[in-house]
């Protein structure tokens, strides 16, 4: 494993636990909605899409749980990371089947988006800052600016992201005004 | 020196978390503003008598029985605004003061005709319900069939000689205003004015988004 500096890699940990967590949250708390969005998505067997609507929030949960510890943070990353390539390969898949109308489903009804070529580009990012986070960070002392670095990162790193989203989910609605104003 | 550079780091990080407030807050805005104006104006959709065409003369009934005409030219020379809803609808409900609001300060020239479909049980409980007595009310499918309705709410304007002025979806009170608009300047739809807004434009490019 390559070294990184200790900022950086806590700075991807945390970002993601928290990225995770939000997620996890909100497709628990529309649990009903999550699973018609997983149905939607056309990828598993229906019989198994009620467990899997359960099962994918409590993985989150737990990866983002292991990031937060020392101990297994590289490999809460690892598994992270692959999480969000599965996640870019199934938006990918359907994008690709022209599906571009259903909804991610990324955090539950809260906040819905559909399906747009940045989601991928989005989940590459992020595969990014967990490889960041899985690296080992290297050893030296930390002092009280390190750790108010890694809060304001992971805090306008959050914020920064939220605005990309939101900005996402907009654009299909500038779209289809567009397509409104142009026809006949 | 070390200490400049920390006091410099740090109020640098404030100010990019300001910045990523104030981005996120205003991408925010921008998805609320696209969440009450979709779509767009009072849009004209589909097919069925536009704007400039004859209004068919449709001899119907309201709900109390009552006989009305629509289409046509109006003797007392009255311009009249059928409004489509449903009891299902809503964006409807939340039209109906708007409704009464513009009965009242345009009695002067306006009536206005509610219009629906479906079950006549469903619908006399919505009109007693809704308190809808003062609005003659239509059931009937013939006449959505006819106006082409496909969403609602839908509101069709036929002036006084018979002629629809506008018509389209119209999800708020500035939707429902603008057909009068429409009426005023003559333009049938939003469309329409935006395609003269470009002609009257230096090069056509987009000043309405």
């Amino acid at each position: 494993m390559p070294e990184l500096d200790p900022v950086i890699v806590l700075s991807a940990r945390y970002g993601l636990a928290l990225l995770l967590l939000s997620a996890a949250v909100g497709k628990l708390r529309g649990l009903t909605y999550f699973r018609g969005n997983l149905r939607e998505y056309a990828l598993l067997p229906d019989p198994i899409v009620p467990m899997a609507a359960v099962l994918i929030p409590l993985v989150e949960l737990m990866i983002a749980a292991a990031a937060v510890n020392t101990a297994t943070g590289a490999h809460a990353m690892i598994a992270g990371g692959t999480l969000l390539g599965v996640y870019a390969f199934a938006i990918g898949i359907n994008l690709l089947r022209g599906r571009s109308d259903i909804d991610c489903g990324c955090t539950g009804p809260a906040a819905r988006q559909t399906l747009n070529g940045w989601l991928v580009l989005r989940n590459i990012a992020l595969i990014a800052v967990a490889a960041c986070g899985a690296a080992a960070p290297a050893t030296r002392p930390l002092g009280a600016l390190d750790f108010a670095v890694l809060l304001l990162a992971v805090g306008s790193g959050s914020v920064l992201y939220a605005a990309v989203n939101q900005l996402t989910a907009n654009a299909p609605h500038l779209d289809a005004m567009d397509a409104y104003m142009e026809q006949p | 020196m070390e200490s400049a550079l920390t006091v410099s780091n740090l109020i640098l990080w404030i100010v990019v978390i300001v910045l990523g407030v104030t981005v996120l807050a205003l991408a925010r805005q921008v998805g609320v503003i696209f969440e009450r104006i979709a779509p767009a104006g009072a849009l004209t959709i589909g097919a069925g008598p536009g704007a400039g065409d004859e209004a068919p003369i449709m001899d119907l009934e309201t709900l109390d029985g009552k006989p009305i005409r629509l289409g046509g030219p109006s003797e007392a020379s009255r311009t009249t605004l059928i409004f489509f809803l449903s009891p299902t609808c809503p964006i409807c409900d939340t039209l109906l003061p708007v409704l009464r609001s513009l009965k009242k300060d345009e009695s002067g020239w306006l009536d206005i005709v509610l219009a629906s479909d479906g079950e006549l049980a469903e619908q006399r409980a919505f009109h007693e319900r809704k308190r809808l007595a003062d609005f003659p009310y239509i059931v009937s499918t013939q006449l959505g069939l006819t106006y082409q309705v496909g969403k609602l709410p839908f509101a069709v304007l036929i002036d006084e000689a018979g002629v629809v002025c506008a018509k389209g979806l119209t999800n708020n009170r500035e939707h429902l205003e603008s057909l009068f608009e429409a009426k005023e300047r003559g333009v049938s739809s939003i469309q329409e004015y935006v395609a003269q807004q470009h002609a009257g434009g230096a090069d056509g490019k987009r000043d309405v988004a």
